[in-house]
């Protein structure tokens, strides 16, 4: 008894407290050139050149003008997109108990994106103006809708059918696709364009004010999730299970639907669908960090910012002049993921 | 310590029939003994533990948890009180041993209902010792989804103890668990012989320190020789409760149970009974 408590005394235990302050770091310390890269490198006139040659000797107006107002709200939006797509994809994860779980699979987006296209299309003859407010309101709407609906669908007595998840996700995804391709049938050819370029995601030409007001959603959404992470640990042993150590399951249901709908809907109504944020940045954060919630969330938002950062970077770039739709970008890169999620998942009684 | 139950039922209703899964149960439970449930598949022994467990809820008769009614009492001071062993449980996140147990043993740190003024034990000085005691030290840093069955079902018993590990113990000696519960569906499954020992041994050690255990188990061999007080379900109702000695008999297991029994007798004079395969 002795000699095996010596030798566990030297275990060191993967718990609780050790917050992984390296992991967070390094993020951190990422995101600073990303952040620059996107700033500046890969525009002509006003390049990586310019902008070291007027740090020594000070900006010009125009540069400025461009600098705050076209390129900053840019990246900002990058990141916080970035960021909040992450963290609905962790909580819907959390929520279908299940890493497979993501906005863009399960359908939230496509019917978030339905609801926008059809006020963008319709709106247009009920008000003169449709403003961004009911845009996004009424993809939130669907968003919410489409989640309550597969989660009803796949829940089987407080367990996640995963086989019933995704295929309820691609029904909904076919039925929202059609949705919306039927109200782009109708559009003039106008909107029809708008319509287009924004489905298939960008990031740019957004106002502050946009921005402004996606931040708050994510900022705010981020902060309730990440003050159930304790629930998010629970819950994915099962709902009986977490409601047997005391935790609250009704309402964290209701708030992970409603958060994650609602981050989910105001970045397709502000920028369209980017689809797979979701589903790369939490299980690239897991293979890293392990599957506690306490920092995958947080990491994920992290780790989610500086992803679509540098994606959107890259799909400015990798065709120039022309530009690559970020969501087309995230596209190429997540599906193949996603593959390579399905082949390599472990099989068993435990990956369902 | 007791868990009372009263004129206990419980009705579902399917499309427009009912079915009775429990019918007027009229039992109690006491802490500090090991209460065994046994009966044919669908004879009501999850259903029971799902309603002492307050998993559902809808029952009729009362459940008196001492003395106070269960629907009374919040799931918070439940959850620190009595922890559960499910049946089935699947997981699909990457948990370590550790951070699985650790999940357990959270809520007793945590809750805002236990006094956090005295709090003298170390979190990872209390999970390595229950880690020790289920035997799951050597792979505490492992994934939870690499474990056989049998390993994970230690892991989740290991998880239900350290929910309702009082706080305040002494390391050396086994703690009072005098108030707490532990219900267990079907906890051997899976297991090997070695730890299906290890485990009673482990359960009877904390019965003797005030803990109340109430299983459903399959296997005679082990219910016969762990059990305090036996009950007996059929069809939902209580077809013999006792003392082992009272319902271990030819006929009430041949009839409760409906199986072909084989009778044999120790060397030290116990009586056993095995099932008759062929």
């Amino acid at each position: 008894m002795h000699s095996s408590d010596s030798n566990t005394k030297s275990l060191q235990l993967s718990t609780s407290s050790n917050f992984p302050k390296r992991h967070f770091g390094v993020l951190l310390l990422l995101c600073i050139p990303a952040v620059f890269i996107h700033l500046v490198v890969g525009y002509e006139g006003f390049g990586y050149q310019a902008f070291s040659l007027g740090l020594q000797q000070g900006f010009s107006e125009s540069q400025l003008f461009v600098l705050y107002e076209l390129r900053l709200p840019r990246t900002v939006i990058a990141m916080i997109v970035g960021a909040g797509l992450a963290v609905a994809g962790v909580a819907l994860q959390a929520l279908f108990r299940n890493p497979l779980a993501e906005p863009g699979l399960i359908g939230v987006s496509s019917s978030a994106a339905f609801g926008a296209v059809m006020i963008m299309v319709i709106g247009g003859a009920l008000w003169s103006q449709v403003s961004h407010w009911q845009v996004a309101m009424s993809a939130f709407v669907f968003g919410i809708a489409s989640t309550l609906l597969i989660y009803r669908l796949a829940e089987r007595s407080g367990q996640t059918d995963v086989a019933l998840m995704l295929l309820a996700g691609v029904a909904v995804n076919a039925l929202m696709g059609a949705g919306t391709q039927m109200m782009m049938s109708i559009a003039d050819l106008i909107e029809l364009r708008n319509v287009t370029f924004w489905l298939m995601g960008s990031l740019a030409n957004l106002s502050w004010s946009s921005v402004a007001w996606v931040s708050v959603v994510v900022a705010v959404s981020t902060i309730f999730l990440w003050r159930m992470v304790r629930d998010m640990n629970a819950f994915v042993l099962g709902e009986s299970s977490a409601r047997f150590m005391g935790y609250n399951t009704q309402r964290f249901k209701w708030q992970v639907i409603f958060f994650s709908a609602l981050m989910v809907s105001s970045a397709v109504a502000f920028v369209g669908v980017i689809g797979f944020v979701g589903l790369v940045v939490p299980h690239i954060v897991r293979l890293w960090v392990g599957a506690d919630h306490r920092w995958v969330l947080p990491l994920s938002a992290l780790a989610g910012a500086l992803l679509l950062v540098l994606a959107d970077w890259f799909a400015r770039v990798l065709i120039y002049p022309l530009e690559l739709p970020i969501g087309l970008l995230m596209a190429f890169l997540g599906a193949p993921f996603f593959l390579w999620m399905l082949l390599k998942r472990r099989h068993g009684r435990f990956s369902a | 310590m007791s868990i009372r139950c009263e004129n206990l039922s419980y009705v579902v209703s399917d499309k427009n029939a009912q079915r009775m899964l429990l019918v007027q149960i009229d039992s109690e439970f006491q802490g500090g003994k090991i209460h065994v449930i046994l009966g044919q598949n669908g004879a009501g022994k999850s259903t029971l533990l799902k309603v002492l467990s307050r998993e559902i809820e809808g029952f009729q008769g009362n459940v008196l948890w001492n003395g106070k009614p269960l629907e009374q009492k919040s799931l918070q001071s439940l959850a620190i009180e009595r922890a559960v062993v499910e049946q089935k449980s699947s997981l699909a996140f990457d948990f370590t041993v550790c951070q699985f147990v650790s999940l357990g043993l959270e809520v007793q740190f945590s809750s805002e209902l236990l006094d956090t003024y005295h709090r003298p034990v170390d979190f990872e000085q209390r999970l390595r010792q229950i880690l020790r005691t289920c035997d799951l030290l050597s792979f505490a840093e492992r994934s939870v989804l690499s474990l056989s069955g049998g390993e994970f079902q230690r892991v989740q018993i290991a998880r239900a103890i350290a929910q309702i590990w009082p706080l305040e113990f002494d390391e050396q000696s086994t703690p009072d668990f005098s108030g707490r519960w532990l219900f267990l569906d079907e906890w051997n499954s899976g297991l090997d012989i070695a730890h299906q020992q290890c485990f009673a041994s482990l359960l009877r050690t904390w019965a003797e320190a005030g803990l109340g255990v109430i299983m459903v188990v399959h296997e005679l061999p082990l219910a016969m020789q762990l059990a305090d007080e036996v009950m007996l379900l059929k069809n939902g109702q209580v077809f013999a409760q006792g003392r082992p000695d009272d319902v271990f008999t030819d006929s009430v297991l041949g009839e409760g149970l409906q199986m072909q029994l084989q009778q044999l007798t120790t060397e030290t004079g116990q009586k056993v009974f095995l099932p008759k395969y062929i």
